[in-house]
C-alpha cells in the first residue's frame, strides 16, 4: 500500500476544511449576543454585532436607543431624570439599561463570556 | 456471443456486491452509535469495489439497490431519514466513481473514499439542515467529520490492500474487460 500524490493533497484539504470549520463554528457562539429591547407592549430583539439606531416607543414618548461596535447605549429620552443615558454604554451579557418613567428596559442576553463584567454592586 | 456472456458475468457481479452491502449493513447496525446519524459507512465498501469494476449504469444500479436495502435493514424504507441517506449515498457514489475514472493516476482508494464520506456527511447534513431540523444541525458537523473522514481513510487503506492482492478481482477484471482490449 502506498500513498499517491492526490491522496496527501486531499487529507490535508479535509483537515484544513474541518479545523477550519470547528473553530468557526465556535468562535461564531461567542459572539452570538443579543440585546432584547422590554416595552409594556413588545420584546424586541437585536443582534448586538449590527451597528444601528433604533426609535423605541415607551409610555412617555420615543427613547433614541444605538448599537454601536457591541455597545448599546440610550441617546435620548423623554424622561426627567435622564439616568439611563448617565448610564453609558452596556455590552456584556446580564447587564442592562433601565428607564423607569419611560416603562423601556434594554438588557443584554446570550451566552456568557470569559471575562465577565463586574456587576453593578460591586461598582 | 462472447458480449452477452460478459453481461450475464456483469449483473452477477452487481448481485454479489449488493449482497455484501446487505450483509455490512446488517453488520454495521449491531455496532452502537452514540447519535442515530452517525456511521462509520462499511457498505461503501463494495461500492468502492464496484467502481473498479462496472460501468456506470451498472454502478448506478448497484448504489440503488445499497440505498434500498440500508433502508430496509435500518428500518428507515418509508421515512424521512431515506432522503438523507438517499442523497449522501448518491452524490458520494458518483463523486467517487468519477474521481477514479478521471484520476486514477493521482489518487488511491484512501483520496477517493475519503472524498466520499466527507461528500456523503456534507450533503446529508445540507438535507438535514434544509428539510427537516433547520441551521443548528451544523452544530454537530465536527464530531461528523472528523470519525466520517477516520473511517473513510481506514475504508480506503483496506480497499488499496484488497485490490492490491485479490486474486478474484484480477480474474473478474479479465472476463469482464477481456473482449473490449
Amino acid at each position: 500500500m502506498k500513498l499517491k500524490p492526490g491522496d496527501i493533497i486531499i487529507i490535508i484539504i479535509a483537515m484544513g476544511a474541518i479545523t477550519f470549520l470547528t473553530f468557526s463554528l465556535f468562535s461564531n457562539q461567542v459572539n452570538n449576543k443579543n440585546c432584547h429591547i422590554i416595552t409594556p407592549e413588545k420584546e424586541y430583539i437585536y443582534p448586538l454585532h449590527i451597528d444601528q439606531s433604533i426609535e423605541i416607543k415607551g409610555s412617555l414618548g420615543i427613547s433614541h436607543i444605538e448599537i454601536k461596535n457591541n455597545h448599546v447605549h440610550m441617546l435620548s429620552s423623554p424622561c426627567s431624570l435622564k439616568t439611563c443615558i448617565k448610564r453609558g454604554e452596556i455590552s456584556e451579557v446580564g447587564s442592562w439599561i433601565a428607564c423607569l418613567p419611560n416603562k423601556i428596559l434594554i438588557i443584554i442576553k446570550g451566552k456568557k463570556s470569559e471575562k465577565a463584567e463586574i456587576d453593578i454592586l460591586s461598582e | 456471443m462472447k458480449k452477452q456472456k460478459s453481461i450475464s458475468f456483469q449483473s452477477n457481479i452487481v448481485a454479489l456486491l449488493a449482497a455484501c452491502c446487505i450483509f455490512l449493513s446488517a453488520f454495521e447496525y449491531i455496532i452502537p452509535k452514540p447519535i442515530p446519524f452517525l456511521r462509520i459507512g462499511l457498505a461503501n465498501l463494495p461500492i468502492l469495489i464496484g467502481i473498479t469494476l462496472l460501468p456506470f449504469p451498472a454502478f448506478l444500479l448497484l448504489i440503488c439497490m445499497k440505498v434500498c436495502f440500508q433502508g430496509l435493514i435500518y428500518g428507515t424504507f418509508f421515512s424521512h431519514i431515506i432522503i438523507l441517506s438517499a442523497g449522501g449515498t448518491f452524490s458520494s457514489s458518483i463523486a467517487m466513481f468519477f474521481l477514479y475514472k478521471f484520476c486514477k493516476k493521482y489518487i488511491s482508494f484512501i483520496g477517493i473514499s475519503v472524498t466520499g464520506a466527507l461528500l456523503s456527511n456534507t450533503v446529508q447534513l445540507y438535507l438535514a439542515g434544509l428539510l427537516f431540523f433547520g441551521p443548528s444541525v451544523w452544530l454537530i458537523s465536527p464530531p461528523f467529520y472528523i470519525i466520517g473522514g477516520i473511517a473513510g481513510l481506514l475504508l480506503g487503506v483496506f480497499t488499496n490492500t484488497f485490490t492490491g492482492k485479490s486474486m478474484w478481482l484480477t480474474q473478474c477484471r479479465e472476463l469482464l474487460y477481456a473482449d473490449n482490449s
